[in-house]
C-alpha cells in the first residue's frame, strides 16, 4: 500500500467526528489472522485519544451474532465449543468447526442455518461427503448435497417467531407472518434431543 | 405446593424487629404464614442462622456481562472459590458450569443460590438492548430479577429537561420502563454518556452536556423530581459523574447535597448512590489521593434522603463492565488492557474492560478500604448495601469474604498488615474496630436491599413475604465472627439451605432443584394522562423516523420474552 494511502487514511480519521471501521473476513480470515484484527484495535483505541472511532465486525449469515451470544451466555463462549468434557471447552485452531473437520475427527456433522457445503475449505466438505450428515434447513443449498438427512424448517420471521440478533448485537423480534407445517429449529432439536435421551438413557 | 415450617433456626428479621430469636418460620404455597398444619415438612435449623432470601440490588448479570464473557475466555477457567467458580460438568439436573467474574447464566442463578441469595437486580440496561437482558435473565435459574433501565445520557430525557417540560419527561420516563419492561431509573455518568460519543465526558455536575443545554445537576434532578411523581418503587438508582477519578469527593458530595431539595414520595430514599467507594477519593492523582470515606460518612450519618451500595474491592481478577464509557476507555488505557465499547444510539454509551486488584498496589491496597470504611463508619445499616458492584469490584461469590470482613476486625487488620506502607496514611480502616453483626449483614444483605428497591415481599420473614429463606450452618451463640472469619466465610459461601418460593433449592451447599424465577417490572404508564401519552408519543414517532436505526414497532419488548412476569402498579403500593 502507498505512503500517500496511508497518509489519506490517517488525515480522514482526524478530520472526523465520529469514524466506524467495519471490518470483515478479508481482516479475520487472511495471514496472520486475529493479529490483523489486534492491528485495527490498536489503531483505534490510539485513535481515540484525538476523536472518537470505533471498530465493528461485518458479519454474515443473518443469525450469526444471535448464535454467538447465545452460546457465550449459555456456555461461556461464542463459538467452537467442545463439551467433551461434559463444560464447554474452547479453543479456536483446535476444537472449531473446520480444525476437527480438517483433522478428520468428527464423525457425523449436523448443520442448521449456515451452509458449509458452499463456505468451508474443500478439505473440510471433502471430509463431510465421508460421514453421516444432517441439515435442517429452510431452502436447499450445497450443503443439501451431501447431507444424507434433510430437515425442512420453518423460516423464523415468516413461519415462525424468534430473535435474531444484528450485527451491533441489537436483537430483534422475528414475527410470524404465514402458517406452516413445518417445524421450527428449536422444535426439531428438542425433538431431536429427547429422541438420542431416550435412545441413549441419559439426563 | 406444600406446606414447610422451619424450626429451631435462630432467626434474624431486620425488617421485623427480630433480631436472634428462636422463631418458628412457616410457609404455604410460596408465601410466608402465621401457621401451617401438622402435616407441614420440617426443616430442622438447629445450630443455624435464619435469614431471609438475599437480595442484590445492583449487579451486572444480564446483558453487559456477555460482551465481558466473550472478551474473556480465559476466565471461564479461573477457579479461586471451589464449588463457587470455574468448571464444572453438567449433572443429571444442572447445566454445565464455567467462569469465575462471568460465568455462564446457569452458573449465575446456581451461585447466587448457594450464597442463599433469591433476588437479583441487573443495575444497567439502555432501553434498546431490553429485549436481550430479558433473554439471559429467563437463562438464569432459580432468582427473581429485575433491570433497572439508563436513562441519563438519553436524547429525549435531556431534551425535556431542557425544555422545562416536566410533564412529558414524567411520560416519557414511564414509557421507557414500558418499552424495557424495567423497574427502575438508572443514571449512569449523566450527560457524559452523550458526550462519550464525540469522545468527550463532563467532569462537574455543572458542565454543559454537547448539544443539549443542559447539565448533570439537571438531568438528576429533573430525573429525581420525575421519579417522585411517578411514585415509584424505587429511587433513582445512581452512579455519579468522575468514577474512579482521584479528587471526585466534591463532585459525589455535590451531588449528595443537590437531593436535597427533592422530596420522596415513598418511605425510602430519594436518591441510591451506587459502589461509592469508586467515587470516594481525595487528591489531585492516584499519587496524592486518598480515602474520602470519612466526609461520605459524616454527610450520610447527618442526613436521611440516601442510601448507597460499597461496591467493595476484592483482590485478584475482575471485570469492569459500566454504561460509563469514558471511564472504560480511561482504565484500557491506564492498565493497557482489553477494550470494549458500545454507543447505543440515542440512549447511552457502554464499556467492559477486564483489570485485576492487588494488594501490593497501594491505589488497589486503599480502594480495599474504601469500601469497608464507607459500610463501617455510615452508622444506620438501613443507609447501606452489601455489593461489590459485581463484577466490577469482583466477582459476587467473594460477598461471603466481603461480609464477614466486617464482622472482624481482627481479619481486617491481618490483610492490611500485608499493604505496603504507601497505603498507610492514605486510609483510616486500621482505625476503625467496629464490627458488624448478624442483624447487621442481614439489613444490608436482605432488608436494606428490597427496602431500597421498593420490593415489598422480598427480604423479611413477615406473613405475605415470599417464601424466600436462606438457612446458614454456623451458631450465632457458639461462633463469634470476630475471630473466627474462615468459619462465617464457609457458612455464607455455602447454605445449608436456600428455600425459594417455597421449594428447597439447596441443601448442605448443593443446588436440589432449579426453578425457574420471576421477573418484576414497574408499569407506572397506565397511570399517566391520555393527553400526556398524545403529546409523548407524536415526539417518539418522530425520533424513530428521523434518528433511531430500529423501527418504533420493534422496540417495546414482546410478553413473550417475560413468561413470569410480575408487574407492578405504583399506585397499588
Amino acid at each position: 500500500m502507498p505512503k500517500e494511502t496511508v497518509i489519506a487514511a490517517a488525515e480522514m480519521f482526524k478530520a472526523s467526528k465520529f469514524a466506524i471501521i467495519y471490518f470483515g473476513m478479508g481482516v479475520t480470515q487472511t495471514r496472520a489472522r486475529y493479529k490483523n484484527g489486534d492491528n485495527v484495535s490498536s489503531l483505534v483505541s490510539d485513535l481515540n485519544q484525538t476523536n472518537k472511532v470505533v471498530m465493528m465486525p461485518m458479519r454474515g449469515h443473518y443469525n450469526v451474532t444471535g448464535f454467538g451470544q447465545v452460546a457465550a451466555w449459555e456456555a461461556g463462549f461464542p463459538m467452537a465449543l467442545d463439551f467433551a468434557r461434559g463444560y464447554a471447552y474452547y479453543n479456536p485452531g483446535e476444537t472449531g468447526t473446520n480444525d476437527i473437520l480438517m483433522r478428520k475427527e468428527a464423525d457425523a456433522f449436523i448443520t442448521g442455518a449456515a451452509d458449509p457445503g458452499a463456505h468451508f475449505p474443500q478439505e473440510s466438505v471433502k471430509h463431510l461427503f465421508k460421514i453421516p450428515a444432517i441439515q435442517v434447513d429452510g431452502y436447499a443449498n450445497p450443503t443439501t448435497e451431501f447431507s444424507d438427512v434433510v430437515i425442512p424448517a420453518a423460516i423464523a420471521g415468516v413461519e415462525c417467531e424468534g430473535t435474531a440478533y444484528r450485527m451491533d448485537c441489537q436483537p430483534i423480534r422475528m414475527k410470524k407472518l404465514i402458517d406452516t407445517t413445518f417445524k421450527s429449529d428449536e422444535e426439531i432439536l428438542t425433538d431431536l434431543i429427547n429422541k438420542v435421551r431416550e435412545l441413549k438413557g441419559g439426563a | 405446593m406444600a406446606e414447610m415450617i422451619i424450626k429451631n433456626g435462630v432467626v434474624y428479621d431486620p425488617a421485623n424487629g427480630v433480631n436472634g430469636e428462636k422463631n418458628e418460620i412457616c410457609i404455604k404455597d410460596g408465601k410466608i404464614v402465621e401457621s401451617v398444619g401438622a402435616g407441614a415438612r420440617i426443616i430442622d435449623a438447629e445450630g443455624c442462622v435464619v435469614m431471609p432470601g438475599g437480595v442484590d440490588g445492583h449487579t451486572h448479570c444480564a446483558g453487559k456481562i456477555n460482551v465481558g464473557r466473550v472478551m474473556s475466555p480465559h476466565d471461564m477457567r479461573y477457579r479461586p472459590i471451589p464449588g463457587l467458580s470455574g468448571q464444572e460438568a453438567r449433572t443429571k439436573l444442572l447445566r454445565p458450569q464455567v467462569g469465575y467474574n462471568t460465568p455462564n447464566t446457569h452458573a449465575i442463578g446456581y451461585r447466587y443460590s448457594k450464597l442463599g441469595y433469591t433476588t437479583i437486580a441487573e443495575a444497567a440496561i439502555v432501553p434498546m438492548m431490553a429485549r436481550h437482558m430479558h433473554e439471559e435473565f429467563e437463562a438464569i435459574p432459580i432468582l427473581d430479577k429485575l433491570g433497572l433501565v439508563l436513562m441519563g445520557s438519553n436524547w429525549q430525557v435531556m431534551q425535556y429537561i431542557a425544555d422545562g417540560d416536566s410533564e412529558k419527561l414524567k411520560a416519557y420516563v414511564a414509557w421507557l420502563l414500558l418499552a424495557a419492561r424495567g423497574y427502575g431509573v438508572k443514571v449512569v455518568n449523566p450527560g457524559g454518556g452523550s458526550n462519550w460519543t464525540w469522545g468527550k465526558n463532563v467532569t462537574s455536575i455543572d458542565d454543559k452536556v454537547i448539544d443539549f443545554d443542559v447539565t448533570p445537576a439537571q438531568i438528576l434532578l429533573g430525573l429525581a423530581e420525575a421519579n417522585e411523581s411517578l411514585k415509584l418503587p424505587h429511587s433513582i438508582h445512581v452512579h455519579c459523574n468522575n468514577l474512579g477519578v482521584p479528587g471526585n469527593l466534591p463532585t459525589t458530595l455535590a451531588t449528595m447535597k443537590l437531593l436535597e431539595k427533592v422530596k420522596a414520595s415513598r418511605d425510602r430514599q430519594v436518591m441510591h448512590l451506587t459502589h461509592l467507594q469508586f467515587h470516594s477519593y481525595t487528591g489531585t492523582s492516584w499519587m496524592d489521593f486518598t480515602s474520602g470515606a470519612a466526609d461520605i460518612a459524616d454527610y450520610m450519618n447527618k442526613h436521611d434522603h440516601l442510601t448507597f451500595d460499597m461496591g467493595q474491592v476484592i483482590f485478584g481478577p475482575a471485570m469492569t463492565m459500566t454504561a460509563d464509557g469514558p471511564t472504560e476507555y480511561r482504565n484500557a488505557r491506564m492498565f493497557d488492557a482489553k477494550w470494549s465499547n458500545y454507543d447505543e444510539e440515542l440512549e447511552d454509551a457502554s464499556g467492559v474492560v477486564p483489570l485485576s486488584y492487588t494488594p501490593y498496589s497501594f491505589a488497589h491496597a486503599v480502594m480495599w478500604a474504601i469500601g469497608l470504611e464507607l459500610a463501617l463508619l455510615v452508622k444506620d445499616p438501613w443507609k447501606v448495601m452489601f455489593t461489590t458492584d459485581n463484577p466490577n469490584g469482583g466477582s459476587f461469590v467473594n460477598y461471603p469474604e466481603g461480609q464477614a470482613l466486617l464482622m472482624s476486625d481482627k481479619k481486617r487488620q491481618e490483610v492490611i498488615k500485608g499493604f505496603p506502607d504507601m497505603a498507610m496514611d492514605r486510609m483510616s480502616l486500621q482505625n476503625i474496630d467496629r464490627e458488624l453483626d448478624w442483624n447487621e449483614i442481614a439489613t444490608m444483605t436482605r432488608a436494606m436491599p428490597a427496602k431500597m428497591l421498593g420490593l415489598t415481599e422480598k427480604g423479611h420473614l413477615g406473613a405475605g413475604a415470599d417464601g424466600d429463606v436462606a438457612i446458614y450452618d454456623i451458631a450465632p451463640e457458639k461462633v463469634d465472627p470476630s475471630v473466627e472469619h474462615e468459619a462465617v466465610k464457609k457458612a455464607l459461601s455455602f447454605a445449608k439451605y436456600t428455600i425459594k418460593g417455597g421449594e428447597v433449592v439447596v441443601a448442605d451447599g448443593e443446588v436440589t432443584a432449579t426453578p425457574k424465577g420471576k421477573v418484576y417490572w414497574v408499569n407506572a404508564y397506565e397511570g399517566v394522562l391520555q393527553a400526556e401519552k398524545d403529546r409523548l408519543m407524536a415526539d417518539i414517532k418522530e425520533r424513530f423516523a428521523k434518528y433511531y436505526s430500529i423501527q418504533l414497532a420493534n422496540y417495546m419488548v414482546e410478553d413473550a420474552y417475560l413468561p413470569r412476569p410480575v408487574e407492578i402498579r405504583p399506585e397499588a403500593i
